[in-house]
């Protein structure tokens, strides 16, 4: 998997302090230059204003609604990333420096404002770069204003199948496909060898299901039997039914593929019910499901982040600059780890827009089906496989709480801790 | 319990609360802040902690009451609806949107767990028997003092007969912020069930006086018997639905029984023509 850190210890860009931006904006802008030719033209490609004028990169966040919890303070990370990329000379783009705008709305989680809002960005705000909203349902919403906008749209939390398969030119993945999320994770317990039986508990959603459909198959693969497969709505309150089924088949692995909320109120009820698997793999394993179910409760779960702390990738912009924007931004990893996922979109549009030297479209697309770009989770290249287009190949890294503390435990090469099966 | 209290307050004041699903959130949430302040997880906090959070929204309900109800007061009682559908609303909205900005705007529920015991071959969770046990109690009490206390029989005849209750020197003003905090209280209460078998964030609030609303127009508008029918009626068609067709299909079963309940008989099943129903 190209989304996996090199195998060999070393950091993909490991530079010696000289990050790939760095090189670019010493560098690469004087070769964009000469290869792009006058001046005179590059203004005119950058959409006048002769470098005066902010690229603009455009989008929405769900700062109210039902998503408002997971990732309400998104835009405020937009606005902190701006400000101190500006402060600090902007993006280098064809030669010049160039402050960024990102302009943003709140989506207030709802389908039919992002569509509107979306139109908003590409007819009056004119944007140079589209970023994703909120997961998969407000990607799928806004796709037919992408398609007639011909603006690059760089997607956030959105994984799901259909939203790559369309045809539609210019939309860029920076993370894998959902179905193939959990990948790692079965190829850990594989290793392990230990669990024989898995049991599903699935939230009736775009997100879960994708996840669960991959899981299941990844987890067929290395020879798991698949005892329960229980699929159930998001607002489900009671799940004494689906908690006395798995009791029925007592699962080695009880997999939950949901948000954090209804996996949270799942544990709690299953606790509670002294339902006692191996091990709980929760991919949403947030600070806030944590604090729900209890420390205790939650110690030594597993479950899939795409970024931690002590994963050591500098990305575009250098992981202290991405350590000083959630500061800002005052929120942190464990309650918005999807906050790194958002961040991705930035790092690829910042390292299209230098690595081009120009915003304009084709130039752009171009240029992101060419390069590899580093994140502060590792390198991500686009790919196409079957009739998916632009796939990028971050994957989330499987991690343990243990003691408190959560740990990458998978790939060996970079786990900070042991995999511990079964939960003590 | 919550849709209790959305029934007294309805029955008294004619003012339907919206936000009364958002007093349960803020319940819960007071619950989650004072279990975690208090760091302690003996198994008798989160009930000693229904003292204060059901005090605090007490005070709350009657600040409501003084400041957004008592000024629409002066309408006449057919005339109520659309001021309080606004007023409230954009209360709920307001606490919502305070709490995400000002206290916490991820989900939140606390880790308490007091085990199961067996009966009859099934495995029940105490806290769900605590719960049943309250609501019990509640109505026990809360028919009790409607009867039998002079400040009951003075909301049940301010929810009959408004003028009249005046004209007998009933001071209006102070019953209905006496409801009101009755109201909210049952509504933290309510608050802090939830947050201990499940899991909330601020928005839980307006999904949630839905299902209230539902409850108390299946049992009767403004019926206190009708909505404590409805209540169970809901909770063990939704518990049999989850367990005999699939937990997914649940939370729609209150709707499809509401149209049912309406269809045949639209003023709900306790409801009646009379003005006051206590």
């Amino acid at each position: 998997m190209a989304g996996k850190p090199p195998t060999d210890g070393s950091h993909p860009t490991d530079t010696g302090g000289f990050n790939r931006r760095t090189f670019i904006k010493s560098v690469g802008a004087a070769n964009v230059a000469a290869s792009i030719g006058l001046a005179g033209c590059l203004g005119q490609q950058l959409g006048g204003g002769g470098g005066a004028e902010p690229i603009k990169l455009g989008g929405t966040v769900p700062e109210t609604g039902q998503f408002s919890a997971v990732a309400g303070p998104f835009g405020r990370m937009y606005d902190n990333w701006a400000e101190k990329l500006n402060a600090e000379g902007g993006l280098s783009v064809g030669g010049e420096d160039r402050e960024v705008e990102v302009i943003w709305y709140d989506g207030q989680s709802s389908r039919d404002r992002n569509i509107r809002l979306y139109t908003r960005l590409v007819e009056d705000d004119d944007v140079d770069i589209l970023l994703g909203p909120y997961a998969t349902p407000a990607h799928l919403a806004v796709l037919p204003t992408v398609e007639e906008a011909g603006v690059p749209f760089i997607t956030t939390t959105a994984g799901s199948p259909p939203i790559y398969n369309q045809g539609i030119e210019g939309i860029f993945s920076p993370i894998d496909l959902i179905i193939n999320w959990t990948e790692t994770y079965f190829e850990m317990v594989e290793e392990r060898g230990e669990a024989e039986t898995i049991g599903f508990v699935v939230s009736d959603q775009a997100y879960a299901n994708g996840l669960f459909q991959g899981a299941k198959e990844s987890a067929q693969n290395i020879g798991l039997e698949v005892v329960n497969e229980e699929v159930s709505n998001p607002g489900t309150q009671d799940f004494s039914p689906i908690i006395s089924s798995l009791s029925q088949e007592s699962p080695d692995i009880v997999f939950v593929s949901s948000f954090a909320p209804f996996a949270a109120t799942f544990v709690k009820q299953a606790t509670a019910q002294e339902l006692d698997p191996n091990e709980y793999h929760v991919p949403q394993l947030i600070k806030a499901f944590v604090d729900s179910v209890g420390d205790d409760v939650a110690n030594y779960m597993t479950g899939e982040w795409y970024w931690l702390d002590d994963l050591d990738f500098e990305g575009q912009f250098g992981k202290q600059f991405y350590l000083d924007v959630l500061n800002q931004t005052d929120i942190s990893n464990t309650d918005f780890p999807w906050a790194a996922v958002h961040y991705y979109s930035l790092e690829v549009a910042g390292a299209a827009l230098e690595e081009a030297g120009t915003a304009e479209f084709d130039p752009l697309v171009s240029t992101l089906n060419e390069i590899s770009i580093d994140t502060i989770s590792g390198p991500t290249e686009f790919r196409d496989f079957g009739p998916f287009e632009n796939i990028g190949s971050i994957q989330p890294y499987p991690v343990q709480i243990q003691d408190g503390e959560y740990k990458v435990i998978y790939p060996k090469d970079i786990a900070q801790a042991e995999y511990v099966y079964p939960m003590p | 319990m919550a849709a209790t209290g959305l029934s007294l307050v309805y029955g008294v004041t004619r003012f339907l609360n919206l936000a009364h699903g958002t007093f349960v959130m803020i319940g819960g949430l007071l619950t989650f802040l004072m279990f975690n302040f208090v760091g302690s997880e003996a198994w008798w906090i989160p009930f000693a902690l229904m003292i204060p959070i059901a005090s605090l929204m007490f005070g709350l309900g009657v600040l409501v009451e003084i400041v957004l109800v008592e000024p629409s007061m002066e309408r006449s009682e057919g005339s109520l609806l659309e001021p309080a559908i606004l007023i409230t609303l954009g209360l709920a909205f307001m606490l919502r949107d305070l709490t995400r900005e000002f206290v916490l705007s991820t989900d939140f529920g606390i880790s308490f767990y007091l085990g199961t015991v067996g009966l009859f071959g099934l495995k029940l969770e105490i806290i769900k028997l605590i719960a049943m046990v309250m609501i019990g109690l509640t109505a026990i009490v809360l028919t009790y003092f409607l009867r039998e206390t002079y400040l009951g029989l003075a909301i049940r005849a301010v929810s009959q007969n408004r003028k009249g209750t005046m004209a007998v020197g009933i001071n209006l003003e102070n019953i209905m912020r006496l409801t009101m905090g009755i109201g909210s209280s049952l509504a933290a209460i309510a608050g802090v069930f939830i947050v201990i078998v499940t899991v909330i964030n601020p928005e839980f609030g307006l999904p949630f006086v839905a299902k209230l609303v539902t409850i108390i127009v299946l049992g009767g508008l403004g019926s206190l018997v009708g909505t404590f029918v409805g209540a169970i009626l809901v909770g063990v068609s939704e518990s049999m639905v989850g367990f005999f067709i699939g937990p997914g299909w649940s939370p729609t079963v209150a709707y499809f029984i509401l149209i049912g309940i309406l269809v045949v008989r639209p003023q709900g099943i306790f409801g009646s023509d009379l003005e006051g129903r206590f």
